[in-house]
């Protein structure tokens, strides 16, 4: 065999100083988080397949119960339908889909819920499995989303990962995830 | 061709009679490794939290001891079926850098002492036109292993070479194994 000049196994093998390359350190403020330094932000902690994540409660207007969603024919893949709230009509999206999650296989359950959302374009709501509690969560127990998780993510969606004691939350930024939500359609 | 004459380079890699560890393990019924020094920790399989829109071989993350680490399914970024978790499933803390990744493997076997020189190339078949994810193969001619580049299994969009491809290049390697360099 011939020795080359730089043997290419030697990347092989760690060094310490070796270039990561694209994985930048997880515990870096790779992607700024807009959290005031002082106060503690108040989340409130929603169920969706399986996992917790968490919104700014300030987003969210109110938390009622699953009416009846009336199916609208032709409508985005987002969108599991519309549902009247007091007289007012608003589409219900489905974050699960917004999220690339796998679809619900059940009927809401009774503990699922509508959070109730002021998104850009107006009033909606979005499905969840269901609510948990308030949160709160102090700025520094806020870790950006690890970027090492590829060209797939929307960064955009995700505030970043909120741990209280043993819980690990995913913050969601809801106006971010609804923003061109209702706009492809099947 | 006689034996590699014996030099010294600019900068010091180890040189080629020196004992290299390489950690060994297995995916999807094949054997790979690392090299030793880049396994922090092996620990058994725990609670991984999925991130939503991840490339399809991040499954989520975990929470060692405070950090967020990505963890990768090796088994889904080889292409190869992912099985329930066992006994013997593990999770691989591979530091690339400063960085850490949890990698999930099937099982751990054995760490393989050998000198540096043992290791060949790996079989040109396999890193044809893309990124090489693999950078050498060691062993036995019957448990030939092949060695990651986790840094370009991590980096690339590239689907790594797929099982046939793989079983037919160290088939090859195998033979190659036997021919007096």
């Amino acid at each position: 065999m011939r020795e080359a000049p730089a043997d290419p196994l030697d990347a092989f093998f760690y060094r310490p100083d070796e270039d990561p390359g694209e994985i930048p350190d997880i515990n870096a403020d790779a992607q700024p988080i807009p959290v005031p330094e002082e106060s503690p932000r108040e989340l409130l902690s929603f169920e969706l397949a399986g996992e917790e994540y968490a919104v700014d409660i300030h987003r969210i207007r109110e938390i009622v119960k699953v009416p009846p969603i009336t199916e609208v024919p032709r409508a985005p893949v987002d969108v599991l339908g519309v549902m009247s709230l007091r007289g007012e009509v608003i589409p219900v999206f489905d974050l699960r889909r917004r999220l690339g999650l796998p679809p619900a296989d059940d009927e809401p359950s009774k503990r699922a819920r509508v959070l109730v959302i002021d998104a850009g374009e107006g009033t909606s709501g979005v499905l969840v499995d269901r609510v948990a509690q308030v949160v709160r969560l102090k700025p520094s127990s806020i870790e950006a989303t690890p970027q090492g998780l590829g060209p797939g993510v929307q960064p955009e969606y995700l505030a970043g990962i909120g741990r209280v004691k043993n819980r690990m939350y995913i913050l969601l930024d809801i106006r971010a995830t609804l923003a061109n939500a209702g706009k492809v359609r099947a | 061709m006689s034996a590699a004459p014996r030099t010294l380079a600019a900068v010091e890699p180890a040189p080629r009679e020196e004992l290299v560890q390489l950690c060994a393990f297995q995916v999807g019924g094949e054997e790979y490794v690392l090299d030793i020094m880049r396994i922090r920790e092996i620990l058994a399989p725990q609670r991984i939290t999925p991130v939503p829109h991840a490339p399809p071989f991040v499954v989520g993350v975990i929470n060692l001891r405070g950090a967020i680490i990505p963890v990768v399914d090796l088994r889904e970024r080889l292409g190869v079926p992912v099985t329930a978790p066992t006994r013997r499933t593990r999770l691989l803390i591979a530091l690339i850098g400063t960085r850490k990744v949890a990698l999930v493997v099937d099982a751990v076997t054995e760490v393989v002492r050998i000198p540096r020189a043992e290791i060949k190339p790996a079989p040109a078949l396999l890193n044809a036109g893309g990124p090489k994810f693999f950078v050498g193969v060691c062993g036995q001619r019957e448990r030939l292993k092949l060695l990651l580049n986790v840094r370009a299994l991590l980096d690339s969009s590239v689907k790594v070479p797929g099982a046939e491809l793989r079983a037919l290049a160290t088939a090859q390697a195998s033979n190659e194994e036997g021919e007096t360099p």
